[in-house]
């Protein structure tokens, strides 16, 4: 209770330090409208039903963008993790474009797919696909060898082996790799958003 | 009309006690590439095993005896020579043979209950209710029916390696190998285990090959006690142990066995295992 307390009390000051600085006039207010302006807007937004239809495309966009991304590259990190040959060709590259801030594919996704639904999915897609390839190979190439073994001698093979042991001994780095890929995700979303608003401001 | 029925064998029939292997050990010889160079882990190690033998090789780390069961696992392949169960030459690793290790190598994303079902689980012509009841047989046997529904993580090391052997023996397999199963718990939850798998040795029949780098547990458990030496690993001495069982870690007689072990071992230029203890 007290913690509650303790946390709506700073963003009370919070709203009053903000309500201060637009009342102080130093910003214009296009730049800084008052917290109550921004309250009435999502208030306004929310009865006319436009929030929760944004908010709907956005998990939309998001999740689409998600799926295919773990569909992809699940079986890619664990080809990368199995064959050497895929871990010096795709293992590298995963590796080189997950450093790649996913706004970088903004202007070759407006390229290739214009301004379409296509192009941000593409960008939520890269935003998540390589952290799931990188987090599925390194889960699959910590496994303790002694699982191997031990189900080795209990006649486990191959496939067995792949969805009995292996998959679920590696399944807390492809969960966080997960976790991560959907961070990535979220934050591409919000990056297609910004260049959305951008262009519709500019009249495109 | 008749139906046609399918043969399957019941949880009756795999719970029956089968005949135990005869193991043969025929000049096995396996080195390994180091960063000081070449180690020679085992040098044309012979050894026969009988059928339902209880053998502990004793040796100190290093010494290539947990190689040697490995090899007899058909996890590894030797440099040369060859191991025989039962006359067929061993090349891959299979549930006739079916190893426990030091560490207890379970499956932490499946439940007791599913650990010990993972080989049961790989035998075919069993229906499911015939693997639950084998299942539940061999947790039972090991003392541990209240926890098949535990998780791993929820277990002590004792009753982990009690999992680990209720697992081991689930698939019914005719030679059971060990690999220091014990060496991590503490004094007294050994001492229990002792008791435990004489019994469930003389209950289950297997042929038992037993590593450990303790002496006084060798000559407690083993039916004979074979000497490693390290660089080259190789055996070079053999001790039957004639006591009857179930033997007691702690009796007197045992006590002038391992001391006789003991000595010999020193002989052989091994007193960093005795140290150990």
């Amino acid at each position: 209770m007290k913690r509650l307390l303790l946390a709506a009390g700073f963003f009370v000051v919070l709203l009053l330090l903000w309500d201060a600085a637009f009342r102080a006039r130093i910003w214009s207010p296009v730049l800084l409208p008052s917290p109550w302006q921004v309250a009435s807007y999502l208030k306004n937004a929310a009865v006319d039903g436009t929030l929760a239809g944004a908010t709907l495309i956005t998990m939309r966009r998001l999740l689409a963008g998600y799926f295919i991304g773990l569909v992809v590259g699940l079986p890619l990190g664990l080809l990368t993790a199995r064959w050497k040959l895929f871990r010096d060709t795709i293992g590298t590259m995963a590796l080189g474009l997950q450093t790649l801030p996913s706004v970088c594919w903004v202007p070759l996704a407006l390229l290739w797919f214009g301004q379409t639904e296509a192009a941000m999915l593409f960008v939520v897609v890269m935003g998540t696909l390589w952290s799931v390839v990188i987090a599925t190979e390194t889960g699959v190439r910590n496994v303790p060898p002694i699982y191997r073994r031990a189900a080795l001698t209990m006649g486990s093979k191959r496939l067995h082996m792949w969805f009995k042991v292996i998959l679920p001994a590696a399944l807390p780095f492809i969960v966080s790799g997960m976790k991560q890929g959907w961070a990535f995700a979220w934050r591409s979303g919000h990056r297609d958003h910004v260049r959305d608003r951008c262009h519709r401001f500019a009249g495109r | 009309m008749r139906r046609a029925v399918r043969r399957r064998s019941s949880a009756t029939e795999e719970l029956e006690v089968i005949a135990p292997s005869k193991l043969a050990i025929n000049n096995v010889s396996k080195s390994f590439q180091s960063a000081s160079g070449k180690v020679l882990a085992l040098d044309r190690v012979s050894l026969n095993v009988a059928e339902a033998e209880f053998v502990c090789l004793v040796g100190a780390s290093g010494c290539g005896k947990s190689t040697l069961l490995n090899i007899i696992a058909g996890l590894e392949k030797p440099d040369s020579g060859e191991v025989l169960a039962d006359g067929k030459p061993v090349t891959a690793p299979g549930r006739e043979r079916l190893v426990m290790f030091q560490e207890p190598a379970l499956f932490p994303w499946l439940t007791v209950f599913g650990n010990v079902l993972f080989g049961l689980n790989l035998k075919p012509n069993l229906s499911r209710k015939d693997r639950h009841d084998v299942a539940k047989y061999y947790l039972e046997l090991v003392g541990l029916s209240r926890f098949e529904r535990a998780n791993i993580h929820e277990l002590s090391g004792g009753m982990k390696q009690r999992v680990s052997l209720a697992r081991a023996l689930a698939p019914n397999p005719r030679v059971l190998l060990m690999d220091e199963p014990f060496a991590a718990l503490d004094a007294l939850t050994r001492e229990q285990l002792y008791g435990d798998i004489q019994e469930i040795w003389k209950a289950r029949r297997k042929t038992i090959v037993f590593v450990t780098h303790n002496v006084r547990e060798g000559a407690c458990l083993g039916d004979r006690v074979l000497l490693f030496s390290p660089h080259p690993g190789r055996i070079q001495e053999e001790f039957a142990v004639e006591l009857p069982r179930p033997r007691d870690i702690n009796s007197v007689d045992l006590a002038a066995y391992a001391t006789r072990i003991t000595k010999a071992l020193k002989r052989i230029g091994q007193a960093e295992a005795v140290a150990a203890e």
